[in-house]
Formats: C-alpha cells, structure tokens, sequence
C-alpha cells in the first residue's frame, strides 16, 4: 500500500484563508482506518451516509486487540494542539470501548472513548511537541469491546476543528487533497455496485455475455449478507422456476449450507466468490471502495465516484449503465430517483398485511454471534453498559440465530445503522456476560467464537420501477408478460418477539415472524430498473416492491437471480442502445426468450 | 417404589438446591391428573421439614407409541409450587431408550432435561400426528416448512434423535394439564406465611406471584409485606426490580431511611434501574439527605443522568 496516500499533511496559509486568519498554521489529519497497520482493529465503513468516513474499531470481543500503528511524517517540528475523533458508543451511562493514544512511546491525552456521549466528536488530547520529522503514532485498545477512532488532527492553532459531519467532510476534503488524487477507473458498460449476491450475480451475468462491467463493494469480501462477513445462509429455492436457465450463477456462488451465524468462516465461501469474479475477464472488481456521490448527465448517471475505505483513495467510474445492487439503493438515493421506505397503506395497496397508515416501520438487522467449547472454564467480564439480563429474561443460547435483530422501525437502518448495529452488541455481550457469569455449568467452558460487526441489513430503501410488485401479485401467483425470476419464499415479514417486548420495550432485540406461504410466483422485470433515472438497473432487496411483497423477494437466491436478469438486460439495453425501459417496450421477447434459452 | 436414583438433573434455582439438603415429607395434598394420552396419574405435594410446601412430586407411567408399536416408560417428575418443570428421574431397572431398545446416554438425559425445561419448545406446536411429517420434511439446515418456516429450528435440532416419541410425550405431560392442577392447589395453599417466603425467596416466579396477589392497584400492600416488597427494588433481578419501582405507592418510599437506602442504591445501580429509580424519584418529595447524594453524585454518570438529576434537585416541592 502507498503510504504516501495515507499521510496527508496540508500547511494552509494566510493567503489562502482558510480556518483561522491571522496565523500561519499547519494541520495534519490521519485517518485512523488509513494507519500502515490497523493490528487487531477492524475498518467499518457502515457509517459513511452519516459520518462520510470509515473508521477503526476494537472489535475483540472483551479481549484488548493488538495496537495500531502508523508513522506520519511532520514537514515542521514545533508544538501542535492534538485531536481525536471518536464517541463513546455505549453511554450507558459510560461506555466500555476506551483506548490511548500512544506517540513514541508515550501516551498522550487520557483515556478516550468513555465520555458519555454518543455523537462523534474531536476531542482534546492536549499539546503535542513534535521533535522529529516522523513519529509513531499507536492507538492502544484497553477492553476489547469495540472502542473506535475515526481520525486523529494535530493542529498549529488552538480552536476548535468543525464537529458537525459536514464540517468534518469538507476539512478531510481539504486535508485529504481528495479532488485532486482521485483515479480515473475508465468507462464500463454496465457498472454495478454492491457485491452481495444480487449485485455478483449481475455482474457475472453481464460480463459473460460480452459487457465490460465494473463490480464495486464496499468491503474486503463479496457475498454481503452471505459474506463470512455476516454469516446469513442463502434461501429461496432455485429449482422451481418458471424458466430454469435461472439459478445457474447462484449455484456457482452457492458455498453449501451451514445455517445462520456458523462459527467457521470458510463455510460461507468467500473464496469461491471472489475467485469465480477474477476469472471473468471482462469484470473489473473494486473491492474496499464505498460510493458516496453520483454526477448525472440531466437525469441519466454518468459517473459513480467511491472511496477507498481504508486508504481513502477516491475513484470515478463512467458507465453506460449503472445497476443499484447496494441494499440501502444508496446509487437511486443519490441519482434521485423514486423510493420508498418504510410500510405503505392498506388504502394505498390494497394489500390485508400492509397497516392502515403508513409507517417508517422496517425489518431490523442481525449481528449474528456463535460460541464454541474450550478444553477450560473461561472468564467473561460483568457488562453494566450493555442490556441487562437476569434469571428471570436472558436468551440461554450457545449461538445466534435470524431472530437476533434491532431496528423494528425505532431506528433508522441508514442513518442509524451505527446505533443499531451498537444495539445488537449490546444486546449479544450484554446477554454472554450474563450467561458466562451465571450459568457456569453450561457456559463455563464455552467461548464467544465470533460477532458480527457488520451488521446483516434486511430493509431499508426500495427504488421504484415501472411495476411495484405486491401483496397480491405475489399470493395471486400473477403471470405477467414480463414475469422473469421465480421466487418461493414465504412472506416473511418480521416483528419484535412479544416476550422481548415485554423486557425490552423500545429496545427490542429479538424477532418474531409468521411465514405466510406462497405458490412459486414471478417478478415482472419491470421491478428491476428505475422509472425515473433512465439508465438505472436494481437487484436485491431493494427493488421495486411493497414492503409486504418485500417480506418474500428479499432472499439472496432470489436476489441473485434478479441479478442474472439484469445482466441479460443489460447485454440487450446495450446492443440495441436502448434505456432498461426500451427492453421492455422493445425488447422483451429477445429478454424473455435469453431467460428461456 | 423400589428403584435407585439413576439420573437426578437439578435446576441451578436456590429453592431447588435447598431439596437436596432439607428432608421432605409428602402431603396429605394429592390430586389425579389425567393426561391427553390417557394416561392417569397422582401429583403430590411434598413440604420441607418446618411444614412448607415445598415442591410436587408425580410419579408417571405412561406408554410411548409409534403407530401401534408402545414401550412403557417409568419416570419420577417434580414441579416447583407454579407447575414449572424442575427436573426427573427414572429407575435404574427401567432406563429411557430410543429406536431399537438403545437405552438413552448420559448426555442424552441431560439433553431430555434441557428440553423438559424449555416452556416455549417447539414441541409445545406440534400434534402428534404431524411429528413424522414434519422431521422428514425438514431439510438440512432447515429449509422451508409449514410449521417452523425456514429459519426457525427444526424439531430435529430440539429433540433426541431416535427419541421422538419419548421426547413429545414427556414434554406435554410435564407441561400439560398438571400446571393448571398444581396452580390450582397452591392457589388454594397461598397463605400470608407462604406469599411472605415467597417475597424472599429469590426465586423471581415466586416473587411476581406473591407481587400479584399482595399489590393492589395503587401499589399498596398489607404493612406485614411491606418491607419484603420495598426490598425487591435492590434485587439483582432488574426486571422484577422495575417491576416493583413502577408500581409501588410512592409513599413507601418517603421516610429518611428508605431515601437513603434508595440513593445508596441509585449509585450502584445499572443503568436502566438508575433511571426507573429517578422517575420514581420525581414522584416523591426528597429529603435533604437524598438531594445531597444526588448532587455529588450527579457529574459520575452521563449527561442525560446529570439532567434528570438537575431537574429533581431544581423541582419545587
């Protein structure tokens, strides 16, 4: 890795005029994810749409994490005001994820990350003399509970760096000489981003048949929620489908199933995914590169620029098309087009399970977790900041399963995916301490094998198309002329557990669902493209549907196969030069006819 | 009964632990349950040596059928004083088995136990006649079926393989019709005496009971009760200790003493119970005592603790 992508340091003049006039001054920003070794810390990007940064996180389940370490280079020696971003995740009332800042050896500042206040903030580490041209620079974890920095300043003058994200975004513009660094990647026919299953699929489907694709995913790994990453197992049946040639590149994908939150990571075969892309010659895969920002030609997308999460290297790709294959329709969200999210009406959609008024209800996400036996009794520490169990209401698992799952509708799962995620820690650790400190006899000689930190996203935007598959389309078994992917999940739409209600209102963790059967049925392609950003594919959750036929069309074989659709669109979008619409209303029995084929 | 002791699984329940050392006698207390199977048999009341009850005891035979095919099994139950499961035992000459005369291992009784102690098992959705179905349909990994869906476990993942039967009939006798007689019995049995033991047994299905029974609606109780009750707010159990602040007469909690204790409490309390017990405080009128610990206290939490604070300290009275 370049370090000197990693080091920024900006010397801002008078003349230029920037913060403070009246000082020559001199500031040197250090993203935490960027250091040269991130040791036992982990980079989580979740937060981008709020804080527009990744940042490191202690994620060691109790125990401290290796340090992290970089070297940053002063072009001036002299004494700096010294700045840490960072919150204190759990202030309950205070939080456990406190770690130091160690420069040459020394630590500097206090302790961090146990103020009480849950807002990302720059807070002061004091003076700072710097001696030498290059220091060490260390971030040292002290409990191993998920304790996180987001960035580090030193800085000449001694006011106050902006604490609002907008502020912080243009600074780390500024510092970070984002603008002028930025990579050119070229042009692609079809640029998907999003590497879960949906997004995988789509891009193998293009590329085979002859598009240059661009495949962009915001973390080390494809597979999203499939990933080892997060561990959900892939559903939906592949072998009902109305047209058969559908499914073939899931089962490529298919690793075998080891059920939800697996404590062996390579069940869930990241290899295999990442390996079936390279091999495609005409896919170029982006992986660790987060899309924060569109440009648009009028109402089309020209360009998607992401952001490298751990180097902060930004690159722009062009496209012809683009496919949403984020989940949060993140590409939709910022292109403007048509979404919704949340529960429609029963008035709006005549649908017996939508509610009588609309709400911003949504399923929740899991961080799923799983213990495994060790040959000796083992200790866990007491975990006053997390949700407090007893004899009386604690969950007496050795592993997690679907249910364990936050943000009914309480919490936004975009702009508050950090605080849900944080929810489900609380809640997983909170319940361990519980079990490890109370129930020796069965949990004595276990130990937590792995947590998620990526939190496995069910619901959030859905991007609407020129059909709005529902309720009935899908109990109905509808046969449109467009009708493409089979799919045979039940409605599946999931809700706080009663139990956990009763103990936690408000913070419920744990989830309830009542499957409601369906016949296979199919999705009209007209789900899978946007009806207003003219050269817009989607697949995955966040197609055009109702929330309540969402309940049943967002599992990852069916999302896949949506992806297979979308690259056979986009394959006959592109040798007729025609918008995703113009398949449909020009094209279709070429589609229909590549899906039987 | 002639039979030795081949598998006793305790419940980690204080109450439970105190049968294996007091001596107990049973009651002249008896009732006949008669189970879904047909199965009929006498559960008893069993008092600890100063004549309180104790726990139920049945002794059951009952016969475990596939289709025409049934093995007699013999087994010893005991309930606590709700009809909630405490453990079993089964004689020595008349191990459990499964399929072919397997007779059931160590680990295996411990599973049955697991399983007997899990109310809400899956076993508790199922008839019996859909038990064949439904685990030869459910696909490894558990794919989808009409009864667990997809992603609820599968009754093979609950029960002992080889061991349906025994598994299913046990479960519903063990959670069938004799709660309703045991609550019932002990209903009858709810003496001041016995709610009192209750209040302080640490066992949190007792305490809620004796709560349900002892507080009125304005959170009153008999003044007998009434130190028994104000204590279950520093129980460790947070959720009966919520239970209690929500509810309790503010008047309770107005003497000098009881304010101190209360803030001795707040300040080693967790944090949901920190701020049940600053709402509850807003209902009352604080003594100097307790607004001083308050106010040294208030910068040691967070800022939403440091505000409640403030708001009771600056509240006219």
């Amino acid at each position: 890795m370049n370090k000197r992508l990693r080091k920024y340091v900006a010397s801002l003049s008078l003349l230029l005029g920037l913060f403070h006039l009246g000082l020559a001054q001199s500031q040197v920003l250090i993203e935490a994810e960027s250091f040269d070794e991130t040791g036992g810390w982990v980079v989580d990007q979740q937060s981008f749409p709020v804080i527009h940064s990744s940042y490191l996180m202690a994620h060691g389940m109790g125990r401290p994490v290796a340090d992290a370490v970089t070297h940053v280079r002063f072009a001036e020696k002299g004494t700096y005001h010294f700045w840490v971003r960072t919150k204190d995740w759990a202030p309950f009332p205070k939080g456990p994820g406190k770690f130091e800042v160690w420069i040459d050896g020394k630590p500097v500042g206090g302790v961090f990350g146990e103020s009480g206040k849950v807002d990302w903030m720059w807070y002061n580490g004091g003076k700072v003399t710097i001696d030498r041209d290059s220091v060490e620079i260390r971030l040292k974890d002290l409990t191993g509970f998920n304790g996180r920095c987001d960035a580090l300043l030193f800085t000449r003058s001694a006011a106050e760096p902006p604490q609002d994200s907008v502020g912080m975004a243009s600074l780390r513009k500024e510092l970070l000489n984002l603008d002028d660094t930025r990579k050119e990647a070229g042009h692609f026919d079809l640029v998907v981003v999003g590497g879960g299953i949906a997004g995988t699929c789509a891009a193998i489907s293009a590329a085979r048949l002859g598009l240059t694709v661009a495949l962009i995913q915001d973390r080390p790994v494809l597979g999203g929620n499939n990933s080892s990453e997060v561990r959900v197992h892939l559903m939906g049946d592949v072998d009902k489908n109305h047209y058969p040639k559908l499914g073939r590149i899931v089962r490529e994908l298919d690793n075998g199933d080891p059920g939800n939150g697996n404590p062996d990571a390579k069940e869930y075969g990241d290899k295999r995914k990442t390996d079936i892309i390279k091999y495609e010659k005409n896919i170029s895969l982006f992986l660790n590169t987060h899309v924060y920002q569109v440009e648009m030609n009028g109402d089309r997308i020209a360009a998607v620029i992401g952001r490298d999460i751990r180097t902060n290297q930004e690159t722009r790709f062009t496209g012809t098309y683009f496919s949403d294959c984020t989940g949060d329709g993140t590409i939709g969200f910022l292109a403007g087009a048509d979404y919704r999210m949340g529960r429609e009406s029963r008035a709006e959609t005549g649908e017996s399970f939508a509610p009588e008024k609309s709400d911003n209800f949504t399923l929740g996400t899991s961080n799923l977790w799983a213990s495994l036996p060790v040959d000796s009794v083992t200790a866990f520490p007491e975990t006053p900041w997390a949700l407090p169990f007893s004899d009386e209401y604690h969950i007496d698992e050795t592993k997690s399963d679907w249910q364990w799952e936050t943000g009914f509708g309480n919490m936004n799962t975009i702009t508050e995916a950090e605080k849900i995620r944080d929810h489900n820690l609380r809640a997983v650790y909170g319940n361990w301490s519980y079990l490890k400190n109370n129930k020796p006899e069965k949990y004595g000689k276990r130990e937590l094998a792995w947590v998620a930190y990526i939190g496995g996203k069910r619901e959030s935007r859905r991007l609407m198309g020129d059909h709005v598959l529902n309720q009935m389309d899908v109990q109905e078994g509808k046969m449109y002329p467009d009708a493409t992917v089979t799919a045979t999940w039940t409605i599946d739409l999931h809700f706080p557990q009663e139990k956990n209600s009763l103990y936690f209102p408000g913070e419920e963790f744990f989830a309830g669902t009542k499957h409601i059967r369906v016949a296979p049925y199919t999705i009209p392609y007209r789900c899978l493209y946007s009806r207003n950003v003219p050269n817009l594919f989607m697949a995955g959750r966040n197609i055009s549907t109702t929330h309540v036929a969402f309940g049943s069309t967002r599992v990852m074989r069916t999302c896949g196969m949506m992806g297979e659709v979308v690259g056979m669109a986009a394959s006959i979008a592109h040798k007729h030069d025609v918008s995703p619409r113009g398949v449909y209303e020009q094209h279709l029995d070429e589609l229909i006819g590549m899906i039987k084929d | 009964m002639n039979k030795a002791l081949l598998v006793c699984w305790l419940i980690g329940a204080a109450y439970a632990a105190e049968a294996r050392e007091a001596s107990f006698y049973a009651d002249s207390v008896a009732r006949t349950v008669d189970e879904y199977n047909g199965v009929s048999y006498t559960v008893q009341l069993q008092k600890d040596s100063a004549g309180n009850p104790a726990y139920y005891h049945a002794y059951v035979f009952t016969p475990v059928c596939e289709d025409d095919l049934c093995k007699p099994v013999y087994i010893d139950l005991y309930w606590d004083l709700l009809g909630n499961y405490l453990r079993y035992e089964v004689p020595l000459n008349q191990p459990l088995t499964k399929l072919d005369h397997v007779v059931f291992t160590p680990e295996e009784y411990g599973r049955l136990h697991d399983m007997l102690l899990d109310a809400e098992s899956l076993l508790k959705e199922y008839e019996i006649e859909e038990l064949v179905e439904s685990t030869t349909n459910a696909r490894p990994g558990g794919d989808v079926d009409a009864v667990t869906g997809a992603t609820a476990k599968s009754l093979q993942a609950v029960v002992i393989p080889g061991a349906l039967y025994t598994c299913y009939t046990l479960w519903h006798i063990v959670h069938g019709r004799v709660r309703d007689t045991i609550a019932s019995v002990t209903d009858s049995l709810a003496s001041p005496a016995l709610l009192s033991h209750f209040l302080r047994s640490g066992n949190y299905r007792y305490q809620h009971y004796a709560l349900d029974r002892l507080m009125d609606e304005q959170g009153k109780v008999a003044s007998e009760f009434e130190q028994d009750v104000v204590n279950l707010i520093g129980s460790p159990n947070v959720f009966l200790a919520q239970r209690v602040l929500k509810a309790i007469d503010s008047g309770y909690l107005q003497s000098a003493e009881r304010q101190r204790w209360l803030g001795q409490l707040f300040i080693g309390a967790n944090y949901r119970l920190q701020l049940a017990l600053l709402a509850k405080m807003g209902e009352i009128p604080l003594k100097r005592e307790l607004k001083n610990t308050l106010e040294m206290h208030r910068r040691d939490f967070n800022e939403e603790i440091a505000t409640k604070i403030e708001q009771l300290l600056t509240k006219r009275s």
